[in-house]
């Protein structure tokens, strides 16, 4: 984890010095708009041999950290037997990772209405970081939100689409 | 309706009508509702002529406009529930020996009104349209109630209709009419979901936010404000917007929830749904006013709170018991009532404003949604849909009607029914239309 976190500075580094680099001539305004867009933004993030900006790097970091999705029983909240090794292994990266914060987002199928389903998706997200911080997660790095059933993962109308909706997702920050 | 039917119905009618003279003359909205409530309601039978264009010699565009005008206002009348109306059936011309129907040949199709209108152009865009209702009554002359000529643009030909259709509402039920209410609702498009509002009859569709986020449960608080729950600052936040004044403003932003806002009749105060300490609990704040007053306290979910018409009391979801159903309690809490006990799944309540009936939505044995009506004191539950998953269903402002989303049609779209679930009419189309809510008048 830690090379990752210097890959990241070394990025930011070399982003710097292109940044930097641009900075001499003027943009020739005669060109097609297009040419100008794609001149390196003196302002905006800037980008590495990879191509990558900052940004784009830390997302994929963030994203290489694995948080595992953990699943839910229709209209309950309760942690499933299942979920349990998932929450222990996303404890785990909280723990080797003391610099990140954690949203966990709380989403349920189409079935119920929109508000009451706003509702548990809340719960379910309250229920996991309940978990989290028995397994030792600080309180205070993480957050709850709900998307109800506005962020379905899958778009069907069955049993199966449904099972993959009611779930809890984690996004990582810093 | 063929003549044969209408001579079948006649005796009946002929009673029908001479009361709702003396009904019509008294002015009582009280008498309606009751008689609504007690199942002995007889609509008002209105005869609505087409409009014609008052010089015979107007171009055929003139002739449509009127022909239109009149078309719309027949239609609001049928539509809401208090009158049965008539057309001038070329049938009914046929059997009179007539090109146009006279007050006592409307008589005769046992009707107790008739609205006539024409219609007059002035060279400009406007139109000038006049019209006037008729009382008719057998072996009496038939007596004028009033007349009325209106200027407007030809470009809001529509919300013209609908006004005299509420005029004639008004003079002969004493009601207020629903006709130019406007319907709310969320929308998916591309980005995400955003608040459109349209007519009452699914007409001139409207988008009010352009947040490229998801907005949901849209509450009219006042005829030009609409609360609705946004993720557009990265936590479902309050919000309201002020349609008159083009502004939007944060009502409530709680870490966590802040949704299922809903006005109390008076627009004064919202129950909202908060997580700010912990799980879903029902708040209730005064408008304008930060601070509110948590009034649940159970471990699970409290949700989407419906006021009684006299602001006294809340119905709302809970799954205390395990499972969502629906309760009624004081407004500060107290007394706690559970009122579904049919079906393991009961959420979603919306108390009419008018009939002692709270709407709501269940789920039936076959996993379907439908939406349901039960007395307040929970008995006569009574089924109002049966194809695809129906759900968020609200009152219209006279508690006649309802709005909600179904999937019948094999796409969310908003439909409205009146109470007994009859008269049912799609207003959207495309897909992607739910969380449907009614404007005040």
């Amino acid at each position: 984890m830690k090379r990752v976190l210097l890959l990241v500075l070394m990025g930011a580094l070399v982003g710097l010095v292109v940044g930097c680099g641009s900075s001499a001539p003027p943009v020739e305004q005669s060109g097609p708009v297009d040419a100008v867009d794609d001149m390196p933004d003196r302002s905006g993030p800037s980008e590495g041999d990879d191509g990558l900006t900052d940004e784009q790097r830390m997302v994929q970091y963030l994203e290489s950290l694995g948080f595992e999705t953990v699943y839910f029983d229709t209209d309950k909240w309760n942690i499933r037997e299942d979920a349990r090794d998932a929450l222990k292994k996303n404890a785990a990266i909280m723990a080797d990772n003391p610099d990140i914060f954690m949203t966990v987002e709380g989403h349920c199928d189409e079935r119920n209405t929109v508000e009451y389903n706003l509702a548990l998706g809340e719960r379910r997200a309250q229920s996991v970081r309940d978990y989290l911080v028995r397994l030792g997660v600080n309180d205070s790095r993480m957050k709850t939100i709900s998307y109800g059933e506005e962020r379905p993962a899958a778009f069907g109308h069955d049993d199966d689409s449904w099972q993959k909706n009611r779930r809890a997702e984690f996004k990582a920050s810093k | 309706m063929t003549i044969r039917k209408l001579a079948v119905v006649a005796g009946v009618l002929f009673c029908g009508v001479l009361f709702r003279q003396s009904a019509w003359s008294a002015g009582k909205y009280g008498e309606i509702i009751a008689s609504i409530r007690t199942g002995v309601f007889e609509p008002y039978r209105i005869g609505v002529d087409d409009f014609i264009p008052k010089d015979p010699a107007a171009p055929e565009a003139v002739r449509q406009t009127a022909r239109q005008i009149s078309d719309i206002v027949r239609d609001d009348l049928e539509y809401s529930y208090l009158f049965a109306t008539r057309a001038p059936d070329p049938e009914y011309l046929k059997v009179f020996g007539v090109e146009k129907l006279s007050l006592y040949d409307w008589e005769k199709l046992y009707v107790g009104f008739v609205l006539v209108g024409d219609v007059e152009t002035d060279g400009t865009e406007a139109i000038i349209l006049s019209y006037t209702l008729y009382s008719v009554h057998k072996r009496l002359k038939p007596e004028e109630i009033s007349s009325r000529r209106i200027r407007a643009s030809a470009r809001e030909l529509r919300l013209l209709a609908h006004s005299i259709a509420d005029d004639i509402y008004k003079q002969i039920t004493d009601l207020q009419g629903i006709f130019r209410s406007r319907i709310a609702y969320s929308h998916i498009d591309s980005v995400g979901k955003e608040i459109f509002i349209c007519d009452v009859d699914g007409h001139m569709p409207l988008r009010a936010t352009f947040d490229r986020s998801i907005n949901v449960s849209p509450r009219w608080a006042s005829a030009d404000e609409i609360s609705y729950t946004s993720f557009k600052g990265n936590n479902p936040d309050l919000w309201l917007l002020n349609m008159r004044e083009g502004k939007n403003r944060r009502l409530s932003s709680f870490p966590g929830l802040n949704s299922a806002a809903a006005w109390s009749p008076d627009g004064y105060r919202f129950a909202v749904t908060l997580t700010k300490d912990g799980n879903p609990e029902i708040y209730v704040f005064s408008k304008g006013e930060d601070k509110g007053e948590r009034i649940t306290f159970t471990p699970g979910i409290d949700s989407s709170p419906t006021w009684s018409p006299d602001g006294k009391y809340l119905a709302f979801t809970s799954d205390r018991s395990g499972k969502p159903q629906v309760y009624i309690m004081d407004v500060d809490g107290g007394n706690v009532q559970r009122l579904t006990y049919q079906g393991g799944h009961n959420d979603s309540p919306a108390w009419s404003p008018t009939l002692d009936l709270i709407a709501y939505v269940s789920r039936g044995p076959d996993r379907r949604f439908d939406i349901w009506t039960t007395t307040i004191n929970g008995t006569h539950q009574r089924q109002l849909t049966s194809v695809g998953d129906n759900e968020n269903p609200q009152w219209s402002p006279d508690g006649l009607h309802l709005v909600y989303s179904s999937t019948r049609s094999g796409s969310e779209e908003i439909y409205t029914m009146d109470f007994a679930g009859q008269n049912v009419r799609r207003i959207t189309h495309g897909g992607g239309n739910s969380n449907p809510s009614w404007s005040p008048r």
